[in-house]
């Protein structure tokens, strides 16, 4: 189950951040800001806003970020 | 009627004042090119994608209201990292509506608009005043944009 974002807050500015240095094509960006500012304040659960499963939304950024990483590196060597 | 007491009636019929802003609010909004959904305003300006809450105070005749403006593309790639895919493909409204959504750059944040309850047409005054701000600062928004795209092409 997922939990419900919290609704009092009307932005998830860490969140939007990560999605936005990776729409600009900051990856490396993206998973330094998702590992750092929020694993160093809340590291019993590295979230910025809400879960999704036992995950938390921070958690998922990086593991998107470090696929994406990989993916970029294995077609760096292919080419 | 005396303020406090204006402020009661408020209160004690809630339910009906936010129906009667709906109500009002949607033929306005529908005006202007926006749709209301679940007591979102939204507008879909591809690529861009822009939503304001609308919400009736509980305790004063006060309205608030935010608004934030997003690329389809920010939703789609939250989605994408949740596994949330076909997300991208259900109804448009949903990137108003949806728990599990981007707010976007900022436009208006808590904006209020005090309201006479015991004026009748309270509701109408408010809708205009909520749409026509709204879609004023996507304008301008989506006008700065174009601005600095003509900009960088110099």
């Amino acid at each position: 189950m997922e939990d419900a974002p919290n609704r009092n807050r009307s932005t998830k500015p860490g969140l939007e951040e990560c999605l936005a240095r990776i729409l600009l094509g900051d990856v490396e960006g993206a998973l330094d800001l998702a590992q750092h500012k929020v694993r160093e304040t809340r590291p019993h659960r590295p979230a910025f806003a809400f879960g999704v499963g036992d995950k938390g939304d921070a958690e998922l950024v990086c593991e998107w970020c470090e696929r994406e990483l990989a993916r970029k590196g294995e077609e760096r060597h292919g080419a | 009627m005396r303020a406090d007491q204006s402020e009661n009636e408020w209160l004690r019929n809630r339910k009906a004042e936010k129906r009667a802003l709906w109500e009002a609010l949607r033929p306005v909004a529908r005006g202007l090119g926006w749709r209301l959904t679940g007591g979102y305003l939204w507008s879909d300006r591809r690529p861009f994608f822009a939503r304001a809450s609308v919400m009736p105070q509980r305790l004063s005749p006060v309205i608030t209201f935010s608004l934030g403006v997003k690329t389809f593309a920010f939703d789609d790639l939250l989605w994408n990292i949740l596994g949330m895919q076909s997300n991208s493909s259900e109804r448009t409204s949903l990137r108003a509506t949806g728990a599990f959504t981007t707010f976007g750059y900022g436009l208006i944040r808590g904006r209020e608009v005090v309201v006479d309850p015991s004026s009748g047409s309270w509701p109408e005054e408010a809708a205009r005043e909520i749409a026509s701000s709204c879609d004023k600062a996507v304008d301008a928004f989506l006008e700065s944009i174009v601005g600095m795209r003509r900009g960088s092409t110099r």
